[in-house]
């Protein structure tokens, strides 16, 4: 097992070589130069002297290389530079939003966790009933519907009608509970359906077969058994989920004025901030590479034989 | 006085396609005796099989006929009766042992899940139980094999395992579906022998298969099936040496030609 942690962490090493490479690209070509937006940001008839003299100060006037490793450094000092959209140190802006959307994603995968898994055990359980035929109907729209679109219903008929909910964020835990549901229906919608179709692939194994010619029950066949070998598909998709959910906070965050890194990541791209989308991209990357590798672990944890079957524990 | 397992009039119909798989057939097996039935495969051996496990989905098929055990109708037994029977007093051996138990739990808890449905074992005792039974089914190192999981173990191994689970419920009826398909000849030779033994300690073997040569080495007697019918009963030694149905004799030449191509090409 230890060999296998150690050979993944470093095959993550050239991705995230590639991704932070890829992303200063980004920065060095987006034809917006950050020295004079940051001199015209104090005078408006900044001089081309006063704007050298800034690129002088911010490190800009090196080569592509050299500017290269200066911003890469900044993952381990903690230095990434001066954002142009908020004109503050961007790893202030990023302790200040990222924890709001870690919050957010948290919850919305803790409703994941808590609806997608017991209807899919149920649909499993009571394969082509009544209840299951309505789940799938439900669970199709639900992940047909725009999530921007959920947000705003979610809005009007809770927060506006019922009063349930302020239009403006609350504070503390109740302000992520609209965002994070509306985030997460989707999401809770896709898992149902793949875990239940995980599920009844499981169940129509010859081990499930002999589990009955041993005498257990049916339920407890597809708690004991069933349900540890079926979660493997489920627990690699929610961590991809985890990746895509902190994108789609951005859409969130909007329809809720929620201000979280989602949010300061379309700012930073809308204003041509590159330093600060690039530095957000590439930590949005480590965390789905991240969350790759827990589920990996995880899998592994669960079913043995997924690290029999690739002779590399 | 009544057989172990009396079969009447037992048969099967797949409900979609409205087809008949087994044709009211009848047969009985007593304790400390065997049953090996033989056909092509899609005869309706493993149907019959199935449905004398409670296997069969009643969705799926209809089943009708008795499957009479100790003179009782299993077809009319509740899913909870069934429970307490199968696995115990029933156990079953099924076709590929290398896909028969849950691949990401130990041996060990597969089998104490086992016995603590059907024998009242203080929680103490159990893993003796259980380490006792695989040693007895030829596993020597029962203690790594208790603390394997399936994947870890060779389809022989594995076979050892699912003749321990008989060993150690002290099953009455032994039902096993072509338990010697997935087997070299040296585990096939040492399943057969297994068989024979359990055979010997009074517990009843039916087994299905198409393998002539596992059904001389086990002997007692045979049942050759074909599209869902008995066409052909009687003691092993006798069928095989002077079988009376045109079907029978075509099946054994069959065997006789594939054995001979084996023997030739090895």
């Amino acid at each position: 097992m230890k060999r296998y942690i150690i050979k993944r962490a470093i095959s993550f090493i050239p991705v995230l070589i590639g991704v932070s490479i890829l992303c200063f690209l980004l920065i060095a070509f987006s034809g917006k130069d950050p020295a004079e937006v940051i001199a015209r940001h104090g005078d408006m008839n900044a001089t081309p002297e006063l704007i050298e003299q800034v690129r002088v100060e911010m490190g800009l006037d090196g080569s592509l290389p050299e500017r290269y490793l200066k911003w890469i450094s900044g993952f381990f000092t903690g230095d990434f530079g001066l954002s142009i959209t908020s004109y503050r140190l961007i790893s202030e802006d990023i302790a200040e939003y990222f924890p709001i959307t870690a919050g957010l994603v948290g919850m919305s995968l803790l409703w994941t966790l808590v609806l997608s898994i017991p209807f899919a055990l149920l649909c499993a359980r009571f394969k082509n009933s009544i209840f299951d035929h309505l789940t799938r109907g439900i669970t199709i729209f639900g992940m047909c519907i725009p999530t921007f679109w959920l947000g705003f219903m979610l809005l009007i008929v809770l927060a506006v009608q019922m009063n349930w909910f302020t239009v403006l964020p609350e504070p503390g835990i109740k302000g992520y509970i609209l965002p994070s549901l509306a985030l997460s229906i989707p999401t809770i919608c896709g898992i149902i359906r793949l875990f239940r179709s995980s599920l009844l692939s499981e169940l129509s194994c010859d081990y499930v077969r002999y589990a009955k010619a041993r005498g257990l029950s049916s339920t407890r066949i597809l708690l004991c058994h069933v349900f540890r070998n079926a979660l493997p598909p489920i627990v690699t998709v929610f961590c991809q989920y985890l990746g895509t959910l902190i994108v789609g906070s951005a859409v969130m965050e909007a329809v809720f004025s929620i201000e979280g890194i989602g949010s300061y990541l379309i700012s930073a791209v809308l204003s041509a901030d590159s330093t600060s989308a690039a530095t957000c991209i590439v930590i949005i990357a480590v965390v789905f590479i991240a969350a790759n590798f827990v589920g990996d672990m995880i899998n592994r944890f669960l079913c043995p034989w997924i690290a029999g079957e690739h002779n590399d524990t | 006085m009544s057989k172990l397992i009396e079969i009447k009039q037992l048969e099967i119909i797949i409900k979609k396609e409205q087809h008949t798989v087994v044709r009211k057939i009848d047969f009985s097996l007593d304790k400390g005796k065997s049953l090996i039935i033989l056909g092509q495969s899609g005869c309706g051996k493993t149907m019959t099989c199935h449905s004398m496990m409670g296997l069969l989905d009643p969705k799926k098929f209809s089943i009708s006929g008795g499957i009479f055990y100790n003179g009782t109708d299993l077809l009319t037994l509740s899913a909870k009766e069934k429970r307490k029977l199968y696995g115990g007093e029933i156990a079953f051996i099924p076709q590929n042992p290398m896909t028969a138990l849950d691949p990401s739990m130990k041996i060990g808890k597969q089998m104490l899940e086992t016995l603590s449905l059907h024998i009242d074992v203080s929680k103490n005792e159990r893993k003796n139980a259980v380490l006792n039974a695989l040693k007895k089914s030829g596993l020597g190192d029962a203690e790594r094999v208790y603390h394997s999981f399936p994947f870890e173990l060779s389809g022989g191994m594995l076979q050892r395992v699912l003749i321990a689970m008989v060993l150690m419920v002290n099953a009455r009826l032994v039902i096993a579906d072509e338990p010697t398909t997935a087997l070299d000849v040296v585990h096939r030779n040492e399943t057969i022998e297994a068989f024979r033994q359990l055979r010997e300690s009074g517990t009843a073997v039916l087994m299905v298969t198409h393998d002539f040569a596992a059904a001389v080495q086990l002997g007692g007697d045979i049942m050759i099936m074909n599209e869902g019918e008995i066409i052909e009963t009687g003691k092993a030694s006798e069928i095989l040496t002077a079988p009376n149905h045109s079907y029978t004799r075509s099946l054994i030449e069959a065997s006789v030609l594939t054995a001979n191509i084996r023997e030739v090409s090895e």
